[in-house]
């Protein structure tokens, strides 16, 4: 059982580290975030299930529809700016830079 | 889970964004089976559909939307140093006292113990006895988000032009209920077609 409350921690991890490390992509970015809502959904589940206690579950479930408007609004962010810029590149993200 | 940790890596380690969505796909799977493994039977069916059903596909849509052609070479590693070390930081802070904030949420909130085990139906029962009464008011909310997330990407993806790039689009009833639909295919009024159609 705890292998995958360490999966968890390192999926949440592993999708920190992608939000980082990603350099030019904007659409893996937003599929890092999708990750990092995975491991937190996973690990609230698991630990509110060992205390046989439903509250992770209803709040995974707000979770999981939280996350399905987010993705709808971060693509649709990106498909604007696409029409917008011409190109999803990270590195043109520097409209606000002072 | 090591099935879901590998395609956690793959994800953001795949070069082209195609296979990054193909990787999340089977991580998704991987936690779905995860949660039927450990009982909760519907929450893993509600992975399956929300995430591979809808969002996946939502990644695909839009990677055909868009163009995706050469990637340029981004900022280079020096750049986000700072950042990654305030990030990892607070991470390992919370990963070592978010325990005890857990576990004091949950001894404070005890009126849904026990509702897992022993249920008949599983958790879909569980489910369905909590969140209409005890948690309507989360209910309430989501189905808020679920509009404004809604209006948010029509607003944002709306494309402007028939009446001005200024102008709403809206409806003209006129040109809609004077159509000639019934006519010769030649003898079409162009111009009452051309904006609906």
């Amino acid at each position: 059982m705890s292998v995958i409350y360490i999966g968890a921690i390192l999926i949440f991890a592993i999708g920190v580290l992608g939000v980082i490390l990603n350099r030019n992509s904007f659409i893996i970015m937003l599929m890092s975030m999708e990750l990092m809502y995975l491991g937190v959904v996973l690990l609230m589940v698991l630990i509110t299930s060992a205390f046989d206690d439903m509250t992770g579950v209803i709040w995974a479930i707000a979770i999981i529809t939280v996350v399905a408007a987010d993705s709808a609004i971060g693509l649709s962010m990106l498909v604007a700016f696409y029409v917008t810029r011409g190109s999803i590149n990270v590195k043109s993200l520097n409209v606000l830079r002072g | 889970m090591i099935w879901g940790v590998v395609s956690a890596v793959k994800v953001i380690s795949a070069v082209r964004p195609v296979y990054a969505v193909l990787w999340l796909i089977s991580a998704f799977l991987s936690v779905s089976a995860v949660f039927i493994f450990i009982g909760l039977v519907y929450m893993g069916f509600i992975m399956i559909i929300v995430y591979v059903g809808a969002i996946a596909i939502l990644f695909l849509f839009v990677m055909m939307m868009l163009d995706q052609g050469k990637e340029e070479a981004g900022t280079p590693i020096v750049n986000i140093i700072p950042m990654g070390m305030i990030v990892g930081v607070g991470f390992l802070w919370v990963a070592a006292t978010g325990g005890e904030w857990v576990g004091a949420y949950i001894t404070q909130q005890n009126h849904s113990r026990g509702m897992i085990g022993g249920q008949p139906g599983g958790d879909i029962v569980a489910i369905g006895r909590v969140v209409y009464t005890e948690y309507s008011y989360m209910f309430i909310i989501v189905s808020y988000i679920l509009l404004v997330a809604m209006v948010g990407a029509i607003v944002l993806t709306h494309r402007h032009g028939e009446y001005g790039p200024d102008e709403p689009m809206r409806q003209d009833v006129y040109i809609q209920t004077s159509r000639d639909i019934w006519g010769h295919p030649n003898q079409i009024n162009l111009n009452s077609l051309g904006r609906y159609k």
